[in-house]
């Protein structure tokens, strides 16, 4: 390593790397991006909720997701957290993906289960893709806690949690915006990705499960890993994923991502309820 | 709610860090009117595992999480990085030469091209070093990578880069013989 060059702005030359080298020098917040942050930590600060969730308790405890919208200073904030249903009092506002939910209702019911590929190479995909830097699943009793997002102003409102059409998923750019955003007339570049809208296939994800729909959980949860493969939710997902196999009988499927959880995520708060689940059966 | 020390910290991680992960982000290929979202993002991150983060390992943690906050929008971009080739050869139309790339704003546009053209985990590699000037070890530290991981992605960076910047200089050289003329009638000058 010490036999490395030196830094390529170090070394003489006036050529055209150089010269594109030294153009990043123009790199630099501009006026009242500082402040932005600021307010941003701010309201992060007060927004930020920590919510443990009772590892044996949870098959009495169904952890709930609340996306919780407000608007100020014309930019939408969005914050998630994941409560247990005994501290639903500590909800701050009403939730948005409750109203969401009204919408997911109106969506076709018949739904053909999704054709997923085969998990072992989906998952191996997945998380190689992912740095995990202080991954909070990895900590012993660590309290799980979602951060609150500012997506864009209306971001959540234009994305669609409307499954996608499980023959020509595979095919689609998992950055492929979803298709109602040109239905409804959404201009300009592709939104970011966001937790906000992370959450929202989550949240109907584990909806429809607790609907009596595991097929459709699953068309959701493809779409998320499309989407998301670095995601926030990962190991929320994939214990949704495991119930809804078991939901369907699908005991080798569930056992075997069972297998990749408790590998993953050995100390996860939901492994108990994974472990608990595919028991079950 | 953070507890009222947790906010003054989070707070200062923000405004200690704040420049390098706002340079970090636009380096990394966040368009700049993005930039100030994807902070936003990495503040929500850190606030949520700011627990998590030990003392003096704020600087490491926020650039991680910045990294992936660009890895997740740009791929929420790819669409626009697909006309990288279409938007490449806006730049050396016929009008430009070398001389004309003396304009920063110009060169740094082109250098945006050029680091999109680099996988993300030799990007960000390459951005640390040459242009942060971090050091391999910080590097290793931050990217949570084996020193050498970091050492063989900046050779790899290095090439890529320079093989990138030699392509187009040759498609800024002006032409030779017939195709001269034909280059400096299309200029409109003598």
């Amino acid at each position: 390593m010490t036999d490395l060059p030196p830094r390529l702005l170090d070394a003489p030359g006036a050529g055209l790397a150089d010269r594109l080298l030294r153009s990043a020098a123009i790199d630099a917040p501009r006026a009242g991006s500082l402040a932005r942050a600021l307010a941003t930590a701010s309201t992060a600060s007060t927004t930020v909720a920590t919510a443990s969730v009772a590892v044996g308790g949870l098959s009495k405890t169904v952890a709930t997701w609340l996306l919780v919208g407000s608007v100020g200073g014309g930019i939408a904030s969005g914050a998630a957290y994941i409560v247990s249903s005994e501290a639903r009092e500590q909800r701050p506002a009403p939730s948005v993906a409750a109203a969401r939910q009204s919408e997911l209702g109106a969506a076709p019911r018949a739904l053909p289960t999704p054709v997923l590929p085969p998990h072992a190479v989906e998952r191996e995909r997945m998380e190689a893709a992912t740095p995990k830097p202080g991954e909070p699943s990895s900590l012993p009793g660590a309290s799980r806690v979602v951060a609150p997002v500012t997506p864009r102003p209306g971001s959540v409102a234009k994305f669609s949690a409307a499954p996608p059409p499980a023959s020509g998923g595979e095919a689609a750019s998992p950055t492929s915006p979803a298709p109602t955003r040109e239905a409804q007339g959404v201009q300009g570049p592709v939104e970011p990705p966001g937790v906000a809208e992370e959450l929202v296939l989550i949240d109907a994800a584990r909806k429809s499960l607790s609907g009596g729909d595991p097929g459709r959980t699953l068309v959701f949860l493809s779409e998320y890993r499309q989407r998301f493969p670095s995601g926030h939710f990962r190991p929320e997902a994939l214990a949704i994923e495991i119930e809804a196999h078991v939901r369907r009988g699908e005991t080798s499927a569930a056992q075997r991502l069972g297998a990749h959880f408790f590998e993953m995520y050995p100390t996860h708060p939901l492994a108990a309820r994974v472990r608990a689940k595919l028991a079950s059966r | 709610m953070l507890a009222p020390s947790d906010e003054s910290r989070l707070a200062g991680i923000i405004e200690a860090h704040f420049e390098v992960l706002w340079r970090l982000l636009r380096r990394l290929g966040v368009p700049e009117s993005d930039v100030d979202d994807a902070v936003q993002e990495v503040i929500w991150v850190l606030a949520r595992k700011l627990d998590q983060v030990n003392v003096g390992s704020e600087r490491a943690f926020v650039l991680s999480a910045a990294c992936r906050v660009a890895s997740t929008l740009r791929r929420g971009l790819r669409r626009r990085r697909e006309s990288y080739d279409v938007e490449l050869e806006s730049f050396v139309d016929p009008q430009s030469d070398p001389e004309s790339l003396a304009e920063q704003g110009r060169a740094r546009a082109m250098l945006e091209q050029v680091l999109l053209r680099m996988p993300l985990e030799l990007r960000s590699v390459f951005v640390l070093y040459e242009l942060e000037r971090f050091t391999l070890v910080e590097i290793a530290a931050t990217l949570e990578l084996a020193q050498g991981t970091v050492a063989s992605r900046l050779r790899r960076a290095r090439a890529l880069f320079e093989s990138e910047v030699a392509a187009l200089e040759t498609r800024l050289r002006p032409p030779s013989g017939r195709a001269q003329s034909e280059w400096t009638a299309k200029r409109g000058t003598p």
